[in-house]
């Protein structure tokens, strides 16, 4: 029999654990909706956030600056991204599994390309704190915490973004019709690559705000890259609502279930849920949260 | 009077079909001018060689004087053209006002804000302005296209069929803004099918077959000319 107090603290821990999956989850569900690009590169950009913040760490000694470093430098890496690898595929009739296979290629390039730097063997990340609350029987990590409300923030400030700037408005323009918006003299082009060097920066800053609990390593991207899919996946591809709320309970369900299974075989669950899901609403539940 | 467009002798070939062949089309300042023709004349395709969706295969297109063959289509939108289409494409899940912020003005915002105001207004758009563009009915969504259009100023507008999916109460008014957009010194080509538009709006019509223009004049100079005769009703 499980306890209420083991019960309410899993689903504390899904709740935490499920704001930094939709830090990650929101920028491959933003750049699919707005330049339809499924990016299998994603993980990488996690991976890469790791270790800049990892690198920045280890040069100045401030967290603060290894996280800012790691949104920078993960976003210039999107940006360039987008105009190197995905524009020159833009003009072809076929887009979708042309700019797919090369972003999955770029996440071998890049985690191969740190092993031959680096190799394969972890890095840890300091906590950036060790203090644990207890609130009402429930025990709360502070670095978790932090974690979540960094995450919250960052999602806050890119829902303003979007909402209430020229940029947003020219990102939301874009997603709907790029060739009027064209004609109403934006440039999608420009549009793009910042939309996908904002999506990289989220899975960057996601890096290094999980490197203390995941460590940094080569691979490190594609457990949260495979998470955040199956998000999307349920939440529907291109619905921040959706993907928000299956970030949320996708992670709830995993920590609930770890009570009695192991993680590989919560994953399994997750699968399983996205399986279903996918059936009964092919385009996932986010057209049906509008 | 000064051209504002000029297509010259252009060519646009896709694989073996010629879509527009050796095409010459001349906008004087100002005018209000039909472009007609049966289907598959190349209409669509001129208006996209014009905005530069489509770079022609020969021939140079300009604007006020300025050479734009092959210029990107924001570029040609900068350089003042407006374009609407066969079916309304507003951004649908745009509010109207957000609809009309979209354009990539020139002026201030404090300009684009009374510019906003005034289209609103002019073309009856005050009481949707929140709105999302897609529950505005088939009229409303060409009207916020016109304005959409005219936030940009443009100094020639191209409408795609304006009466496709408009009614008719609702086409006297769009019509009239029309009208008065054209006397306010806007230069626009109308594609139509329906000829009751074209013969009641434009003062010049050019009639398009097979890639080519074979006739221009007014409407009853078109109407009695034989080689229009013989391309909508295909030879005899």
């Amino acid at each position: 029999m499980v306890s209420v107090a083991l019960l309410a603290q899993q689903i504390v821990n899904g709740l935490l654990f499920g704001g930094q999956l939709a830090l990650i989850a929101v920028g491959l569900t933003l750049i699919w909706g707005v330049a339809r690009v499924l990016n299998f590169g994603h993980g990488a950009m996690f991976m890469v956030g790791g270790f800049v913040g990892f690198f920045t760490l280890g040069a100045t000694g401030s967290l603060v600056a290894a996280v800012i470093a790691a949104g920078i430098v993960v976003f210039a890496l999107g940006y360039v991204t987008e105009v190197v690898l995905i524009r020159p595929l833009r003009d072809r009739e076929e887009f979708g599994i042309p700019s797919m296979v090369v972003t999955l290629g770029l996440a071998f390039f890049l985690e191969n390309a740190f092993i031959v730097w680096i190799g394969t063997q972890r890095q840890s990340f300091p906590r950036f704190t060790d203090v644990i609350w207890n609130v009402a029987g429930i025990t709360l990590s502070a670095q978790r915490v932090l974690i979540f409300v960094i995450s919250l923030v960052a999602l806050g400030l890119l829902f303003v973004v979007i909402s209430r700037t020229e940029l947003g408005l020219a990102i939301r323009a874009v997603s709907q019709d790029h060739d009027t918006a064209l004609l109403m003299g934006v440039r999608p082009n420009r549009v793009y690559a910042i939309t996908f060097g904002i999506s990289a920066a989220l899975a960057g800053l996601a890096g290094v705000l999980l490197a203390p609990l995941f460590a940094v390593y080569p691979s490190v991207g594609w457990y949260p890259f495979l998470l955040s899919f199956v998000v999307v996946m349920v939440g529907g591809l291109g619905s921040v609502r959706g993907t928000l709320l299956a970030a949320m309970g996708l992670a709830v369900v995993r920590s609930i279930s770890i009570i009695w299974v192991s993680s590989q075989m919560a994953m399994v669950i997750l699968f399983a849920i996205m399986i279903v899901v996918l059936v009964a609403y092919p385009d996932g539940i986010g057209g049906y949260l509008e | 009077m000064t051209t504002v467009l000029s297509v010259d002798d252009v060519t646009k070939r896709f694989g073996g079909i010629v879509a527009v062949d050796g095409l010459d089309l001349a906008i004087e300042e100002g005018e209000l001018v039909g472009l007609i023709g049966p289907n598959g004349a190349g209409k669509t395709t001129t208006l996209n060689l014009i905005t530069g969706f489509l770079d022609p295969d020969e021939g140079t297109v300009s604007l006020n004087g300025e050479d734009v063959t092959g210029a990107s289509p924001d570029a040609v939108s900068k350089r003042g053209i407006g374009r609407t289409f066969q079916i309304s494409k507003p951004f649908g899940r745009l509010s109207v006002y957000e609809n009309l912020l979209v354009p990539n003005v020139s002026c201030g915002p404090a300009e684009q804000e009374a510019r906003i105001e005034r289209l609103l207004e002019e073309l009856q758009l005050e009481e949707v302005r929140e709105n999302r563009a897609d529950e505005l009915s088939g009229g409303q969504k060409k009207l916020l296209e016109l304005a959409r259009v005219l936030m940009l100023e443009p100094d020639l507008i191209l409408l795609d069929e304006p009466a496709a999916g408009v009614n008719p109460v609702l086409m006297d008014d769009i019509m009239d803004d029309i009208r008065r957009i054209n006397a306010n010194g806007t230069a626009i080509l109308v594609i139509e099918h329906d000829m009751s538009v074209i013969s009641e709006l434009c003062e010049r019509v050019v009639v398009m077959n097979a890639g080519r223009n074979i006739a221009s004049g007014t409407f009853e100079e078109i109407r009695d000319d034989e080689k229009v005769r013989e391309a909508y009703l295909g030879g005899t």
